[in-house]
This record gives structure tokens, sequence and C-alpha cells, in this order.
């Protein structure tokens, strides 16, 4: 009985002393990093437990320059993490400083320091390999702490990193770099980056393009500011876009209300596009935004346009026929505009289509006005004068 | 020889051994989800709910784009009811981009578990954009299998920007089966802005895919305004293509009226291509040039002058028109006004002093003097 129970405490004895000796095994037979063999490595190690700055001043002493090379490499990095200021200054001035700050970034900072790694990325002295990492890593810190982000972008940005943050906005977050951009002051090219970046994302998501641009001070946006915004705006509800256009400046209205309406027969309906034109484009002084949709209306629907023509008769609705024909037929276009009622105008688009003629067949052109044909549609000191500056 | 109860002995040490070594995680195999979940339906709804979990941190703290393919193999996998969680999660992720992507992902998969499901949800998403993006997942998944079922939901739908934009991505769909199915739902609609895009539409793929019965389609057309919108991709892909002298000669051969702009568009097509085409092209009909090639000629000033290595030639192709006076200026004028744009001042001035009196030379002087 005695035997059995000493085999028993022996079995179990030899089970705990094997788990103990997997447990060792384990914890301390893990895989790390393959220590490196080149030779250096041992005289970096025991360095590693000086404090780092201290173990940096030392290493710069190896002789050897390849052993001082990964020494410096391996504490350096150490360094940049708990001070990226001092970690800087000991950088090698020479070819490889732009590869060993990439180091740092990629093997150390980014997992777990975004900020430094937009500040390391920062440090690169190839401007476009800085700006890509930067711009990178700092919309990584802006998922930690958006606020220190945006002020360190703003406080940093030149031409290309501004156009990298545009480059990589539509896959990480342009609300954020369009307040960034909006908000940064340095650049001159500012309003041409917000308006490259509103207009990308527009095409995806005009809502919240729409969202934004209504939060920004209305009186501070620009007509280049949101150029190429207007054609996505034409599938949000009508009254709110009505509302904000209404606070714009007019340059900054008409900008918009034009390429809306340059892009509403590619869009919609007929019926769809007139309404939108009787809502959006009544009061634009100064644009010909309603010549220009007429114009597409008597090329495209006649029919629509004759019956507009007959209900309510305008001269923009002329002018718009005229531009229309003038397209295919110059000599139609020209006879077309006696239907506009004033006179000056009438003159002017006349004079419009005839120095078309003269651009695209100016022996044919000049050929009507020496006819008597010409004198049915101008007045005889009209045509005299043309004939005087163009001769045959 | 070992003893019997030394081999015991060793054998609880080997046991023990293994059992200490797997008490450490990492030596365990990485956690793997089951792919095939879904056919073990007791077991599934636990296994999916728990893989979902896990996996709903990959879009909620804002996967980047490199996590972009782990997120399309999560939606591929999740069960049903999990898509509204999915769509949430896809709708508040801030990159536009990706919502893109994985509303592509989604729907499709949604349409197969519940097609009234899937419309709803898609009609339901707030922002128009996101929508427009869901419903083209949806309808283009529908058309797949009742193409027609689709284009009637389509002609049902009160929105008029998304009926049109769905009209669009069915006839572009119905394009890769037939293009004269494409071409008859082209001419099936009643608004003409919606016809003349589509019938452009179907005209650019069908001349991609065979010119000749494409062309023949185009100018079939009974309707000028549709015939114009169908010819000018006709004639662009003959440009580009292997026969651009053709491209150009039936630009010459098209209604009086609009000859000169398909003229022009061919010379921009084949010239961009090929300058020696549109060259070659002309000197061989120089003698039944037209005046109304006016156009045309200026466009290809234009592209002679936008390559340095030929502008040496631009005064010697004006020689070549030397009798035909309105051609040989609206070339010119054409290639002064391209150095002018590029800063070339004196090699404008010179162009201009070959040019005789006219509108295109008050246009160069106008330019030049700015």
């Amino acid at each position: 009985m005695n035997a059995l129970r000493a085999e028993s405490l022996n079995v179990m004895l030899c089970f705990v002393l094997g788990a103990a000796l997997g447990g060792l095994i384990a914890l301390f037979g893990r895989p790390t990093a393959a220590p490196d063999r080149r030779g250096d490595a041992f005289v970096a190690e025991p360095l590693f437990t000086l404090a780092d700055d201290l173990g940096v001043q030392v290493m710069q002493g190896i002789s050897d320059s390849a052993q001082r090379r990964f020494a410096m490499q391996s504490n350096l990095t150490r360094l940049a993490v708990s001070d990226l200021d001092q970690a800087i200054a000991l950088l090698p001035d020479d070819v490889s400083h732009d590869a060993v700050l990439r180091d740092w970034i990629t093997h150390r900072l980014a997992a777990v320091r975004p900020d430094l790694a937009a500040r390391a990325a920062w440090e690169m002295r190839e401007p476009t390999a800085r700006a890509a990492l930067a711009a990178k890593h700092g919309m990584r810190w802006r998922e930690r702490d958006p606020e220190a982000a945006s002020e360190w972008l703003k406080g940093v940005m030149d031409e290309p990193m501004a156009r990298e943050l545009v480059n990589i906005s539509l896959t990480t977050d342009p609300e954020f770099i369009a307040r960034v951009l909006y908000e940064w002051r340095g650049g001159r090219s500012r309003e041409q980056h917000l308006s490259a970046l509103l207009e990308r994302w527009a095409m995806l998501d005009s809502d919240a393009v729409f969202r934004l641009v209504q939060k920004l001070p209305a009186g501070e946006l620009t007509s280049r500011m949101v150029q190429g915004v207007g054609a996505s705006l034409l599938i949000l509800p009508r009254t709110e876009v009505q509302a904000w256009l209404g606070g714009l400046a007019p340059s900054t209205k008409a900008t918009l209300v034009e390429e809306m309406a340059a892009m509403l027969a590619a869009s919609t309906t007929l019926r769809d596009a007139s309404d939108w034109m009787d809502q959006f484009a009544a009061d634009l002084p100064g644009s010909d935004v309603r010549v220009q949709w007429y114009a597409t209306l008597a090329a495209v629907a006649p029919g629509e346009a004759q019956r507009l023509r007959e209900s309510v008769p305008s001269d923009d609705l002329s002018v718009g026929r005229v531009r229309s024909l003038g397209m295919m037929d110059r000599r139609q276009a020209i006879e077309w505009t006696s239907e506009i009622m004033d006179e000056q105008r009438r003159g002017t688009e006349a004079r419009e289509q005839w120095i078309g003629w003269l651009r695209e067949d100016r022996p044919g052109a000049l050929r009507w006005l020496q006819g008597d044909e010409a004198l049915k549609w101008l007045e005889a000191p009209v045509r005299e004068s043309w004939l005087k500056r163009y001769p045959p | 020889m070992i003893a019997p109860a030394a081999a015991f002995r060793m054998c609880f040490l080997a046991l023990g051994l293994v059992a200490g070594l797997m008490s450490q995680e990492s030596w365990l195999p990485a956690p793997q989800f089951r792919h095939t979940a879904r056919w073990l339906p007791a077991a599934s709804q636990h296994l999916v709910a728990a893989e979902t979990r896990a996996a709903a941190p990959v879009l909620s703290p804002e996967p980047s784009e490199d996590d972009a393919p782990l997120v399309d193999g999560w939606l591929a996998r999740i069960s049903p009811h999990h898509y509204q969680g999915a769509l949430g999660q896809i709708l508040d992720h801030p990159a536009p981009m990706l919502r893109h992507r994985w509303l592509a992902v989604l729907f499709p998969k949604w349409w197969k578990s519940s097609k009234k499901d899937a419309l709803d949800y898609a009609m339901g998403i707030n922002s128009a954009s996101l929508r427009h993006a869901a419903m083209k997942s949806v309808i283009s998944e529908w058309a797949r299998t009742d193409h027609q079922g689709a284009w009637h939901y389509v002609e049902q739908i009160g929105d008029p920007m998304l009926k049109t934009s769905l009209e669009e991505h069915l006839i572009a769909d119905a394009g890769l089966r037939s293009h004269s199915l494409a071409a008859n739902l082209a001419l099936s609609l009643a608004d003409p802005f919606t016809k003349r895009k589509a019938v452009a539409q179907v005209a650019t793929t069908w001349s991609q895919a065979d010119i000749i019965r494409s062309q023949v389609w185009a100018e079939s057309l009974a309707d000028e305004s549709l015939r114009r919108a169908a010819m000018g991709p006709v004639i662009v892909h003959l440009a580009r293509g292997s026969q651009p002298h053709r491209a150009l000669d039936e630009a010459m051969k098209a209604d009086a009226s609009w000859s000169r702009d398909l003229l022009a568009l061919a010379i921009q097509t084949t010239g961009y291509q090929n300058l020696k085409t549109p060259l070659i092209w002309l000197r061989n009909r120089r003698a039944t040039a037209h005046p109304s090639m006016q156009l045309a000629l200026r466009e290809l000033g234009e592209l002679i002058a936008n390559d340095p290595s030929q502008t040496g030639r631009i005064a010697a192709t004006a020689h070549e028109f030397a009798h035909q006076a309105p051609l040989r200026d609206a070339f010119l004028s054409g290639a002064a006004m391209s150095l002018i744009a590029r800063g070339h001042f004196d090699q404008a001035s010179h162009l201009r002093s070959l040019m005789g009196p006219g509108i295109e030379y008050e246009d160069v002087s106008k330019a030049l003097s700015r």
C-alpha cells in the first residue's frame, strides 16, 4: 500500500516537474526578435541598461563604423520614444538620415505613438516622402487626439502636405481634413486645395459636404472654395439648398447655380429640370444660366422649347434658341434673332452668330452678308459696318 | 531497457511538459473564424454571433484602407441578422470611399437573403449619395437574375434623380449582355434628356464592341438630336482604333450642319493618337477641302503647336493651304493661340505675319496684346 502511495507521489511529482519545466521553457523560450548575428549585438546590448541618451553618447565612441551604426540605431530608436527631440538631434547627418527616421516610424513609433510618428516623419528631408508619411500618421494621431493632431497639421502644413492630405482624404476623414485646410491660414493655394477636396468628396457624399459647408460662415465661402461642388448638390433636398444659397455672396451663389444647371440635362428628367430652373435660376443677376438652359432645351427637346415660347415669351428663351441653332446653322440663328425684343440684345446676338460663322466658314458668312437675304435681318448700316471691318 | 515504472513516470513528465507549454497563450495557434458556420443551424447562431462580436471592432474604431479587405471578408461572412447593424457601422465610418466599397459588398448579400429588406434599407438611407450607391448595388444584383423586373421597379421610382441614375446603370448592365437590348431600352425612354444620354451611352459601349453595327444603328436613328448624340462616340471610337482615316471620312460625310463638329472631334482624337494621321489625311484631301473645315483646321493647329517637336512643321503645313486662305488662317490661328497660351509670343507673332486680314488675325492680335 505504502509502495503504491509512494509510486503515485512519484508520478505526481513527475507531472508537476514536467509542468514547471514546460512553463519555464514557454516563459523564457518564447519567440523574440531574431538576435543580430553580425557580431555587434554584444556591443550594444549591455548599453541598453544605460539611460538612453547616455547609451547613445557611449556608442558614439565605438570605433568600428558598422558596429557603431547598429548600436546607434538601436539606441536611437529607443530614445525616439522617450525623447524624440533629442533623438532627432542625434540623427546621423548623412544619406541614411531619412532611412533611420523611416525605421523608427515603422518599427517603433507607428504602433504606439502616432503623434511621435507624425513628428518624426516631418523631420525627413525628401519632401514627397515627408508629406506622405506625415499626413498618414497625422491622420492616425487624429484617431486618438483630433484637437492636437489638427493643431499640429495646421502648424506644419505646406504645399506637398496639403496635396497629400487631399489625396488620402476619401479613405480617411475628409471632414477633418477639410476643417484643417479651412483653418490653415498659411497657404496661398488653400482655396484650391479645399475646392479639390470638396469636389471629390461631394461626388461620393454630397450630404456630408453640404452639412460641412452649412456650418462654415457663409460670408467667407468664396467661389473658388466651392468650385466643382455645385453639380453634386442637385440630389439634395431643394428647400435646404436654396436657403443656404440665399445666404452666400452673389458670385459664389452664381458659380454653384451655374454648375448645377450645366448638369441638369445629364442628371434628371426634363420636367424635374424645368422645376429646378424655375426654383433656382429665377433671380441670378449677371448670369446667363437661363439662356444656357433654353439653349439646351431647344437642342434636346425642341417641342418643349416651343411650348414654353408660346406660353411665356421672353428674350432669354429667344436668345437660348438662337444659340442652340447657332451650333448647327448660323444662318437660321441670325434669322431667329428677330424674335429678340430688346434691340441692343438682338444686335449683339446677331453679331455673335455672324462672327461665329466667320470662324467656321468665312466664305459662306461673307457671301450671305453681301447678298440681299442679309438685308431682311440686318439694318443696312450694320451690314455696311461689318463688310467694312471684314472685307471679302 | 527501461523499467515500466520509470516509463510511466516519464510519460507523466512529458504530459506535464506539454501542459506547461500549453498554458502560455503565445504557443497556441491563432484563433480562426469558422467560415462554414452558416451550414450548422443550431450552432451557427452562436458561432456567428460570437464572430460578429469579435469582428465588430473591425468596423467601429475606424479601420483604415489597409484593413478594408478584412472588413469585406467579415461582411461576406456575417449572417442576415447582422446586416442592419453592419449597415449602421458602415454609415458611421468617416471615409466615403470605404463606405461605398462596403455598401457594394453588403447589399448584394442582403438582396440574396431578403429582397424586400435590401430594397427597404437601401431606400431608407438618409444620405442621398449613399442611397444611390446602395440602390445601384441592389438593382445590379436584381438585374443579374431578372433584368425586366429590375427595370420595371426602377420605372416606378418617384425620385427623378435616382430613377435617371438607375436607368443609366441598368442600360449599361444590359449592354454587357446585348447591345440591341440596351439600345431598345434607351429608345424606350420617354424623357428626352434621359433618352439622349442613354443613346450616347449605348453608342459608346456598342462601338467599342462592334463598330460596324453600332454605326449602322447610329445612322438609322430618325431623330437628328439622337443621331448626333450617337455618332459622336462612334466617330471617336473609329478615330482611336485601327481606322483613323475612315473616322475622318465618315465625319466629312455627315450632314452638313454637324460635319464640322464631328470632323473637329475626329481630327482631335486621331491627332492625339498620332499627329501624322490627320496631316496625311488633309494632304490627300487638300483638293476637296471645304471652307467649313475651318474649325477642324484650328483644332489641328492647336495640336501641332502643343507638340514642341512638330512646331517646325506649322509654317510648311500652312503653306499647303496657301490657296485656301480661310483654312490656312484657321490653322495658323489655332497654332498661334496655343503658342501664346504657353508663352511663346515670338513664334506666335511670326505665325500671325503669315495670316491674311480677318477675324483670325484679330483674335491672335488681341491675345498677343493681352
